[in-house]
């Protein structure tokens, strides 16, 4: 059990990247991606046992990462919860226009719905088209058609 | 922003660091905030119903009323209180290791059947209910009439409004699945 936890935790910190831009990618608040962050890590966890190593890590991550922010519940209004201190570490980004550019993508981002949201997330990764179409479920050719309209329409909100 | 532009800067993003004692503490049930705030309105609920069931025989003349409307109470309480469970249980195995495509899809027939196991258990508590204290009261013909159209009014309302919320979620996960199609 203690070896398949340290396990566990050794992928979540190796793939914590993946988690932290969807969870930023289909919420709004820092609460609501904390909150989706732990819900993935709690969904992979529970699905841990059934992963067998048939599919690439990366691959059921992404499936099971992509699938909770999906599905997962989202809170009607923004919470609003003040900490006692301030962060150790600032959120977000090193330099100004590294930051002006992730904020400029990201409300673009919003303007697309999940299904376009899952397929940019997965070709931003650098995954193949026949990789998005295994963990989509949709043909490679299809994976195509919607990656261009995606991608025009990304284009048109972020010039 | 090209998109070779904006794929270095996907890269480029990190995610806030976080402790091995934090990611464990995420494993934890009793630590998922949508787990903990279900599981303790089931705790509060079962409890103000479990309260209810051993005081009602007395307090509401429970002991007046025959054995079937007794039973009928009991189960009416029950019901959604399984029914709670059942959505914890929901909430909890929220997804499978198949294709987004086959896991949504799975989810949404399983969003329906809880929609539907929702509206009827609200029907039966409210039937059970309204069955228990009316029943030994002497009504006319046009007083069970009103009660009958209460009875209803209450049920279509509550139905109403748990449609309504069922309807909107089964809608966005049915936009999201038809995007993949």
């Amino acid at each position: 059990m203690q070896d398949r936890e340290a396990a566990f935790l050794s992928l979540i910190n190796e793939h914590s990247g993946i988690i932290y831009k969807i969870s930023r990618l289909y919420r709004d608040s820092a609460e609501d991606r904390e909150d989706l962050f732990q819900e993935i890590v709690f969904q992979l966890w529970k699905s841990y046992p059934s992963f067998k190593g048939n599919a690439s890590t990366g691959t059921w991550l992404y499936r099971i990462a992509l699938n909770t922010a999906i599905s997962s519940f989202r809170k009607k209004k923004p919470e609003i919860r003040y900490t006692e201190t301030l962060p150790d570490v600032a959120e977000g980004p090193p330099s100004e226009e590294v930051a002006m550019r992730q904020e400029l993508f990201f409300t673009a981002m919003k303007q697309c719905d999940d299904s376009e949201k899952t397929i940019i997330a997965l070709y931003l990764e650098g995954l193949s088209y026949q990789q998005i179409a295994e963990i989509t479920g949709i043909s490679e050719n299809h994976v195509g058609v919607k990656l261009n309209r995606i991608k025009s329409k990304i284009q048109k909100l972020i010039r | 922003m090209e998109f070779d532009e904006l794929m270095s800067m996907w890269k480029a993003i990190e995610p806030l660091p976080k402790t091995d004692e934090e990611i464990r503490e995420m494993l934890k049930e009793n630590k998922h905030p949508v787990l903990k705030s279900i599981r303790k309105q089931i705790t509060i609920e079962i409890a103000g119903w479990v309260t209810f069931l051993t005081c009602y025989y007395t307090m509401f003349d429970g002991s007046t009323k025959p054995f079937l409307v007794n039973i009928t109470l009991i189960i009416a309480v029950i019901t959604p209180l399984i029914h709670n469970l059942y959505g914890y249980n929901f909430a909890k195995y929220l997804v499978d290791a198949s294709t987004i495509k086959n896991s949504l899809e799975g989810y949404l027939h399983k969003m329906k059947i809880y929609m539907i196991r929702s509206i009827v258990s609200r029907i039966i508590f409210m039937c059970g209910l309204m069955l228990f204290f009316s029943y030994n009261i002497n009504f006319n013909t046009s007083k069970y009439f009103l009660l009958a159209a209460v009875t209803l009014l209450l049920i279509l309302i509550q139905a109403f409004f748990l449609y309504k919320i069922w309807t909107k979620r089964i809608a966005d996960i049915r936009k999201t699945l038809n995007g993949l199609s």
